[in-house]
């Protein structure tokens, strides 16, 4: 599974090295002194309505590579863009292709389009992407659609910048993977942005509020949703169903009904995530093997956490403060502390005689479900990354922490902004980052009272308290010369190991593109959909009559089987019981 | 990833044993790892027996999810297989045209699975209309039993499905075969030919499988596929869930809604 979840963050790490020349372009076409600069040197450049009316007309004398720059004003067209080019409005503001209540507004259906500034309205579906790949969609709005923005089977895309509003689904993938979108909004739709079956794709600082959901997965594994904003969403501010192998983190879900819903979902990680002022902060339903680590549930007027039938997950270092109800269990059996520590419970009223930051008696929950560790100040996370690797240092500290800096090597500091009284902190400080015996300092000083918790193969519990003001605290180890040597063998030994990942994921990625290409050739090979009205259809089904004839013959003859099938529509009707149904009902 | 294949099966007459093909395959097809939807238009609630799934449970079933406008997902009940869920109907599927055939429609083709099977009930009539409307695939299933009315109301199907409906026709499967000498190499390709689709399995008749399905009302039915692992009936599951796993033909595009609000127009004229 590490190998996997390794693998995966080396092809997105080079998957965004390939995409960033063409997120750089995109951002370069941002503005409108750039157009000028890049439009006015370039004579590939097409002028909407300067040189055709259309903008459809414009795309069909337009070669691969070229410009269609198409001036403000409202364009009622249904365009079709099939070949690799780049397709700029003036402004997105006044820059409008309207699809006047019907169809498709916007077809994208080939490779490498970059789409930019424009307004897309009124249609069934505004933006459609079918089956097709590594375009880069920015600064558009899909406004009043069906569908915003549709994704079907279209992989290696990147949207930033958007705006969805009005719409029924704001952002919409099916069957698409391996896509990036990042800064969008959707705002006011039923579904703000929404995952179907859709794997490998990164959300991130995305705003979705006054939907009915702000983010909605179903059956969609392998996404990592990260820093996105869901606000104000009448239903839920996160919505995974039926999805598996997430990773939430850093989202604030707040002022929703569900702040994070999880329903029949297993192996999804929820770290650091924020949900307050919702009813319910996070809900599990049918949801197994869940890690849920980080998170601050706040001011929610039902539960902080609610958990119905969810078995089996993982729920330990969260703040659950201030709900009207911390949580609510029910049908549940799981874990709700690591083995050391447990979570923060605002209504935890339980004493830490023996100073190590961990209450003395268990937080209870119901019959099958406690708290054994319970903290007694808020958790707090921190990541500190040296040159090499990143590592996590948790505290429980009942100040608020700054500035938590890697100081030098072997060595971290950091503020305590003082409260009332004498404060504590408990650290965990990973060996790999400061190997012990560590040297504890206050404002440069030995703390008033200090000691280590515990300490095992991989990490130390230091616990130390602190007078009420400002301090600065440092934690370090002091070098032996054997020390560094050793340290060294392991940076060499880092790299290998990541230089062989690096190896093995060019191979994956390679072989990835190979069958990518088989399916494109395979597709290509179907062609269009034929057009088929009534009259095609009778026209089919008479032709039909007339050639099926002399096998139904041939069949007769050499088996004596009789077999008379409709030979008109209205015959067909009667036989296939719908004349004995309109009767039926009549009666 | 691809979009949901949604499958029906086109039967002639009843008894052929469409709704224990529709939940042993798609039992088949939940244990390959596909989230499977089996959608029970019928009122004697088969899926549901064989299936053993308790669906007093929620409380929600399709009719009441239209009527309040509720999300489907709550009529969507898990069964003991993982990944192979059950929506039942509440009515029939013909009873769709009394409450609202097109959020009926609308419901199901927003459903997220790799599959959706809807398992229509005897006499097809404008539940037809409904099923091959909304779904893309369809296979045909032949019995020994009044073969020729089978054959008749295949080609009739064929041509409903194919041209008016444009809902594929996968191919066909021969079910509850008695005496498998006369279906010979040589008389079922002369079948693909009348019918002009492949012909997919041949399943003979197995009174172990047949009991499976205890019958209406009953509480003695279990899951074949699950139950008999190395039957002949097993094999033939498999095979026709690998048939269904792999590329199948391109749908044709279609307006489900448009169909069946023309059936609608056509049927209030009468």
């Amino acid at each position: 599974m590490n190998k996997k979840i390794i693998l995966t963050t080396l092809f997105f790490i080079l998957l965004s090295i390939s995409l960033n020349p063409l997120l750089t372009y995109a951002n370069f076409n941002k503005t409108q002194n750039s157009y000028s600069q890049s439009i006015v040197t370039s004579s590939n450049t097409i002028w909407v309505p300067d040189n055709y009316t259309t903008i459809q007309e414009a795309i069909n004398n337009a070669d691969e590579e070229e410009t269609v720059f198409v001036r403000a004003g409202t364009y009622y067209e249904h365009v079709v863009v099939d070949k690799a080019l780049s397709l700029i409005g003036e402004n997105k503001r006044n820059t409008t292709i309207d699809g006047n209540g019907t169809g498709t507004v916007v077809s994208i259906i080939a490779n490498n389009i970059i789409l930019s500034d424009f307004t897309v309205q009124n249609g069934e579906l505004g933006i459609w992407l079918g089956h097709s790949d590594n375009n880069v969609l920015s600064g558009n709005n899909a406004l009043n659609n069906q569908y915003g923005i549709y994704l079907w089977g279209s992989d290696n895309n990147t949207f930033s910048g958007n705006n969805a509003s009005g719409n029924t689904y704001g952002i919409y993938f099916s069957g698409s993977d391996n896509n990036v979108l990042s800064g969008n909004n959707a705002l006011n739709n039923q579904y703000g942005i929404y995952l179907s079956f859709s794997s490998n794709s990164i959300l991130s600082g995305n705003i979705a509020s006054n939907n009915l959901d702000g983010i909605h997965f179903d059956g969609s594994g392998y996404n990592a949703l990260t820093g996105n904003t869901v606000f104000s969403n009448n239903d839920d501010g996160i919505f995974l169903y039926h999805s598996d192998n997430n990773v939430l983190s850093g989202n604030d879900a707040s002022g929703n009904t569900y702040g994070i819903y999880v329903g029949d979902c297993d192996n999804n990680v929820l770290s650091g995530n924020i949900a307050s002022n919702n009813d319910d902060g996070i809900f599990l339903y049918y949801s197994r093997h869940n890690i849920l680590t980080g998170n601050t549930a706040t001011k929610n007027s039902r539960y902080g956490i609610r958990l119905s039938s969810s078995s089996n997950n993982a729920i330990f270092h969260n703040n659950f403060i201030n709900n009207t109800e911390p949580l609510s269990g029910t049908h549940s059996v799981d874990s709700w502390d690591n083995g050391v520590e447990g979570n923060y419970w605002s209504d935890y009223y339980g004493t830490d005689a023996n100073w190590d930051g961990i209450g003395d008696t268990p937080y209870s929950i119901d019959i099958n479900n406690k708290d054994n560790y319970p903290l007694m100040a808020i958790f707090q996370q921190f990541k500190i990354t040296t040159k090499s690797r990143s590592y996590n240092i948790y505290a429980v500290c009942d100040s608020i922490i700054s500035n938590f800096q890697y100081a030098r090597a072997q060595a971290v500091s950091f503020k305590l902004n003082g409260t009332e009284g004498e404060g504590f902190c408990r650290i965990t400080i990973p060996h790999a980052l400061i190997e012990p015996p560590h040297t504890t300092t206050v404002d440069h000083n030995p703390p008033a009272y200090l000691k280590t918790v515990q300490t095992n193969e991989t990490h130390t519990w230091l616990y130390f308290t602190y007078d009420p003001t400002e301090h600065e605290v440092t934690i370090a180890h002091t070098f032996s010369i054997e020390q560094l040597v050793l340290s060294h063998w392991t940076i060499i030994g880092l790299t290998i190991i990541i230089a062989v990942l690096l190896l093995i994921s060019i191979r994956y990625y390679r072989m990835y593109t190979k069958q990518k290409k088989v399916i494109q050739a395979y597709e290509r090979e179907l062609g269009s959909f034929p057009v088929t009205h009534p009259e095609r259809a009778r026209a089919r089904f008479i032709k039909d009559v007339i050639e099926r004839k002399e096998k139904i013959e041939t069949f007769k003859k050499k088996y004596g089987i009789k077999i008379q099938p409709a030979s008109t529509f209205e015959d067909l009707m009667n036989k296939m019981g719908v004349e004995k149904e309109k009767n039926r009902v009549k009666h | 990833m691809h979009a949901m294949k949604s499958i029906t099966f086109a039967v002639s007459k009843g008894g052929v044993g469409k709704s224990l093909l529709t939940a042993n395959i798609g039992a088949a097809l939940a244990e390959k790892g596909k989230k499977v939807i089996l959608v029970e238009g019928d009122p004697n609630h088969p899926l549901e027996v064989i299936l053993g799934v308790d669906t007093s449970s929620k409380g929600f079933k399709l009719d009441e999810v239209i009527k309040e406008n509720m999300r489907i997902e709550k009529a969507t009940y898990s069964t003991e297989f993982d990944n192979l869920f059950l929506i039942p109907s509440g009515v029939s599927l013909q009873g769709y045209f009394e409450i609202d055939p097109i959020s009926f429609a609308r419901k199901l083709m927003d459903l997220k699975a790799d599959f959706m099977f809807i398992d229509v009930p005897f006499p097809l009539g404008e539940a037809a209309f409904l099923s091959l409307g909304i779904c893309e695939y369809f296979i045909i299933i032949l019995t020994e039993d009044e073969f020729v009315l089978c054959v008749e109301s295949a080609i009739d199907t064929i041509r409903l499905g194919k041209y008016f409906l444009k809902c594929v026709p996968l191919g066909f499967i021969l079910n509850r075969i008695k005496t498998p000498a006369k279906f010979t190499e040589d008389f079922v390709k002369d079948l693909e030919d009348l019918l002009e689709i492949p012909y997919v399995a041949k399943i003979k008749e197995d009174p172990k499988v047949s009991k499976s399905y205890g019958g209406v009302g009953s509480h003695k039915a279990f899951l074949a596929y699950q139950k008999f692992r190395k039957s002949e009936f097993t094999k033939n599951i498999d095979e026709i869930a690998s048939l269904l796993l792999g590329r199948l033909p391109k749908p044709e595009k279609k307006d489900a809604v448009g169909f069946i609000e023309e059936v609608i127009k056509q049927r209030s004229k009468l």
